[in-house]
């Protein structure tokens, strides 16, 4: 009988564990995911800014065709395996230019301000691993 | 009795453990959460330190090159006093706020110098900028304090020294002239004005400026005196190399110093 409420307990503590264990895992692994993209998108706008791209597109504010242009050569630093959102825009909230995913969800967002020749925007990178 | 004494016993002491242990993981699992959770907090907050540092002499900078446009078309030298960095300020409080960091900027007394080397005679813009970020949820702060200089390539000191060099080397040669002389006639005199704004042109063009002027000349002659009017119709001079332009309401522009309408009279008396 000891045997039998020994082997009982065991099962049952562990099937607990193994219930549990999956979900909490998941949730540290989102939250860590989350540090993790939202670091890329750092490194990413950091190196943009390194290779004076930021520069480039706060001086073709007025012209959108070619300040497309220099938001690809952003994108282009995106490493192959992630899905993006870049958007820019001016302190009201009107878009002057956007690329890349409409679907916002679980992206891991990070904004920069570019001060143009006219006005004060800001530049938007959301990054999920794909 | 006995036997489900014992399982009744087995059976807490199994969920006390359980708990315990479920309990034990949870808590391990939000100490993880939370560490993932405050390296997002660094990370936003040194981006955020990141963007305002790289944005702050952008923004400078397009605040001096106006006052360099504004300046050069009058005809006189930047004055610091008139970049202002509240709306900068302001934006920057804005943009930190919208990702749930308050902060404290501090930009110092901006100051306008000349530049020690090339581009010869452009403008360097000096100030400090320093910062505390405190995030909203954890408290985290980041503070720093920095030097922040840039040079405007627009060679402003060179234009003005130029405008002011040919002003005086004219007035310099009329008067060594009547002087000399002051029977002088005013052709000479006209051709050596002439021959010196060649040399200026000439002098300027080697050193990616344009000059242009205009300069009338005016004499009275009396049985006594003989009075000189030296008109400076138009004294322009532009930068004319690559880097010397700026985008204004999204055109590229040149900056050109130019001098309003002046009139020198010097008077010669007989001995």
């Amino acid at each position: 009988m000891v045997d039998s409420i020994i082997a009982n307990s065991a099962v049952w503590i562990l099937a607990s564990l193994i219930i549990i264990a999956p979900i909490q895992t998941e949730q540290v692994s989102l939250a860590l995911e989350e540090a993790y993209n939202i670091s890329q998108a750092a490194n990413i706008l950091r190196e943009a800014e390194s290779l004076g791209y930021i520069d480039e597109l706060a001086r073709l504010e007025g012209d959108r065709a070619a300040a497309e242009k220099v938001m690809s050569k952003i994108t282009s630093l995106v490493p192959p395996n992630y899905d993006f959102s870049l958007s820019w825009s001016s302190r009201d909230g009107s878009i002057i230019g956007a690329l890349g995913l409409g679907d916002q969800a679980n992206l891991a967002h990070v904004t920069i301000i570019i001060s143009t020749g006219t006005q004060i925007t800001y530049l938007n990178l959301g990054v999920r691993e794909g | 009795m006995k036997r489900a004494y014992i399982l009744t016993t087995t059976a807490a002491a199994v969920a006390y453990l359980t708990l315990l242990l479920i309990q034990g993981m949870s808590e391990e699992v939000s100490i993880l959460r939370e560490l993932a959770a405050q390296r997002v907090t660094v990370t936003k907050l040194s981006a955020c330190a990141e963007a305002i540092t790289d944005d702050l002499p952008r923004y400078l900078k397009g605040e001096v090159e106006r006052e360099v446009l504004r300046s050069a078309s009058l005809g006189i030298l930047p004055n610091s006093m008139n970049v202002r960095t509240e709306e900068w300020k302001t934006a920057s409080r804005d943009f930190l706020k919208a990702q749930g960091v308050l902060a404290e900027l501090n930009i110092g007394d901006i100051g306008f110098g000349r530049t020690d080397r090339t581009p010869e005679g452009a403008l360097v813009c000096k100030t400090s900028f320093g910062y505390t970020l405190r995030d909203g949820v954890y408290e985290t702060e980041l503070q720093d304090q920095r030097a922040i200089s840039l040079i405007v390539p627009i060679r402003i000191y060179l234009m003005s020294d130029m405008v002011s060099s040919f002003r005086s080397n004219i007035i310099g040669k009329v008067w060594r002239a009547f002087m000399g002389n002051i029977e002088t006639e005013g052709g000479i005199v006209r051709r050596m004005i002439t021959e010196t704004i060649r040399e200026y042109q000439r002098g300027c063009s080697a050193r990616g400026l344009e000059f242009g002027t205009r300069v009338g000349l005016e004499l009275d002659r009396g049985n006594v005196t003989t009075t000189v009017c030296i008109t400076f119709e138009e004294l322009w001079v532009t930068d004319i190399s690559p880097e010397a332009v700026i985008l204004v309401n999204g055109e590229l522009t040149r900056v050109t110093f130019r001098t309003e309408r002046s009139t020198i009279k010097l008077l010669f008396r007989r001995h």
